[in-house]
């Protein structure tokens, strides 16, 4: 009998989970530890934070999910892994506290043979003073909670525009480091789009602050599309819908400081700014969860498992270099943890060997680099993948090879909504081949057959279709599996 | 370059950026060219997933 132990139960996490349950026999345990009792599709996020969609239509309870599959579910926050055990027993153990209000604060520790991290991130509003819902003064849409009380706000905003009293509202990434800059360019546009719907359009000014150099650039250092007998860059693509749709720019920031309705942040060229602003949704940098390691003596070996950024190491070369010496072989193919074949780390959780776009100081010394993004249709393959690995290592022998999925392999589809509606919404659906650039194989960095972006009504459509299958093979309905990641 | 500085010395408009013709928009709203698109958008999608999932 294998236990498998999963931390995490967000698309990386769970879609392993779901996979481990129907590959292994019943005699193997599979266990899933989650702080959040319910799972949220994230990307509808967007559409909570402008009022389209309600709480209640991303997110369902995980526990009669878990209970009707057999997978054994600790409401539970991991707080500590013991790669080796611990005096008493060689097994590998992780620590939890429990967030479940039934057993609120209680200790455990959960033996595993496999375990694969997918806790995904901390979000680190206090990066930057004043950021965030938690007692600082913008909004957010990382939670489906944050989300619901953006959209409130934002009712405000329109309410006031009907009023009469012009809008400041600004949309983008509350810190140099922050990732996610495409949840931000949808919520800017699907704001836009509301503003127009409510025919107050022109009652608000909506600016994009990001620690992008360049529109277009996603955390992904760029795309370079074909079309219609032309190549053409995602920054003029970009831009182009900017200027279509009268929104306004701020590049290359670094957030330093919010005060109520004054963003301060500082631009490449080392100057300090303000902006004022009515209403303003920032995404937050992130980190790991921040969980501990220790050897079977008890001697702390957290920095063996994880970077400083509490992400987890593993088969990255992690070895630091100029971005001119970055290479593909940089990055992971099989997500084990170094010395230990049975832990792997999934999503968000493992540690990339680098940023994707290039990262960039201002003259006083501030890192403006955006972070790489790793959500969404990679994270799911990733989590698929790991589970492959554990369930042939536990049918085949500890020896079987590890399922690859290298992001320099993988591709992705982004459907960026620019906003919501059946008839006059629209989004801008981008297919990147590979996630990664690889420069040694394609000249522009990726497959020009693969790397697409259109704008239009049917992106939408796209996006609302993902919501539902999501949302239903999440849910493990009948014929789940064939969904793919 | 296609950015030129706006109501404030970094808030950046731009005026330089093809902008999409009457036509354009038109077709990005037709419920006909867009039931196409969807079916080629999906048709890519599933590309990415056959290719992301090859071993």
């Amino acid at each position: 009998m294998a236990r498998v132990l999963i931390l995490g139960a967000g698309v990386a996490g769970h879609t392993a989970a779901l996979h481990l349950r129907l590959m292994l026999d019943k005699e193997h345990t599979v266990t899933v530890v989650s702080p959040n009792s319910q799972w949220n599709w994230i990307p509808s996020n967007i559409w909570v934070g402008v009022g389209k969609m309600s709480k209640k239509d991303v997110v369902f309870p995980l526990a009669p999910v878990y209970k009707r599959k057999g997978i054994e579910f600790h409401q539970a926050k991991a707080v500590a892994i013991r790669p080796n055990g611990d005096a008493a027993d060689p097994t590998g153990a992780v620590d939890i506290v429990y967030t479940d209000p039934a057993r609120s604060g209680q200790e455990a520790r959960l033996r595993f043979d496999y375990l694969i991290n997918a806790t995904g991130p901390r979000l680190r509003f206090e990066a930057t003073e004043g950021l965030g819902p938690h007692g600082g003064h913008t909004v957010s849409v990382c939670t489906a909670d944050h989300a619901t009380a953006a959209a409130e706000k934002f009712a405000q905003v329109l309410a006031k525009a009907k009023a009469g009293e012009h809008q400041t509202i600004v949309v983008g990434m509350g810190h140099g480091t922050a990732t996610c800059q495409g949840a931000a360019f949808e919520y800017t546009f699907n704001v836009e789009h509301e503003l127009r719907e409510a025919g107050v359009r022109d009652m608000a000014e909506v600016i994009y602050l990001t620690n992008e150099a360049q529109l277009g650039d996603f955390g992904m250092g760029g795309m370079v599309f074909q079309q219609r007998g032309f190549t053409q860059t995602s920054q003029l693509w970009t831009e182009s819908l900017f200027q279509e749709r009268d929104v306004h720019a701020i590049v290359g920031a670094h957030v330093e400081k919010v005060e109520p309705g004054v963003i301060h942040y500082e631009t490449l060229d080392g100057n300090h700014w303000t902006q004022e602003f009515d209403f303003s949704m920032l995404i937050p940098p992130f980190g790991g969860v921040g969980m501990a390691a220790y050897d079977r003596d008890g001697n702390d070996i957290t920095g063996e498992l994880f970077l400083p950024s509490g992400f987890m190491r593993v088969d990255a070369d992690y070895t630091p270099k100029p971005p001119e010496e970055w290479r593909a072989t940089d990055w992971p193919e099989t997500y084990e943890v170094p010395g230990h074949p049975n832990i792997f780390a999934a999503g968000i959780a493992f540690a990339p060997p680098h940023q994707v776009s290039i990262p960039r100081k201002t003259p006083n010394g501030t890192l403006i680099a955006p972070a790489p993004p790793r959500t969404g249709m990679p994270s799911g393959v990733i989590g698929k993948e790991c589970a492959l690995t554990i369930a042939d290592r536990i049918k085949k022998g500890p020896g079987a090879p590890a399922r690859h999925a290298s992001l320099t392999k993988l591709g992705a589809a982004c459907v960026a909504s620019a906003g919501a509606n059946l008839r006059t919404g629209s989004a801008a659906t981008m297919t990147v081949y590979p996630v990664v650039p690889d420069y040694e194989k394609y000249p522009t960095g990726r497959d020009l057959h693969g790397t697409r972006g259109e704008l239009g009504l049917a992106g939408h459509w796209v996006k609302l279709m993902l919501h539902y299958l999501f949302i239903y093979k999440a849910k493990a309905l009948p014929g789940w599996p064939l969904i793919p990641e | 370059m296609t950015t030129q500085p706006a109501a404030g010395p970094v808030i950046t408009k731009f005026p330089s950026a093809p902008v999409p013709t009457p036509a354009t928009l038109a077709m990005r709203k037709s419920l006909a060219v867009q039931f196409v698109r969807f079916v080629a958008i999906d048709a890519r999608i599933m590309m990415m997933v056959l290719k992301g999932h090859e071993e």
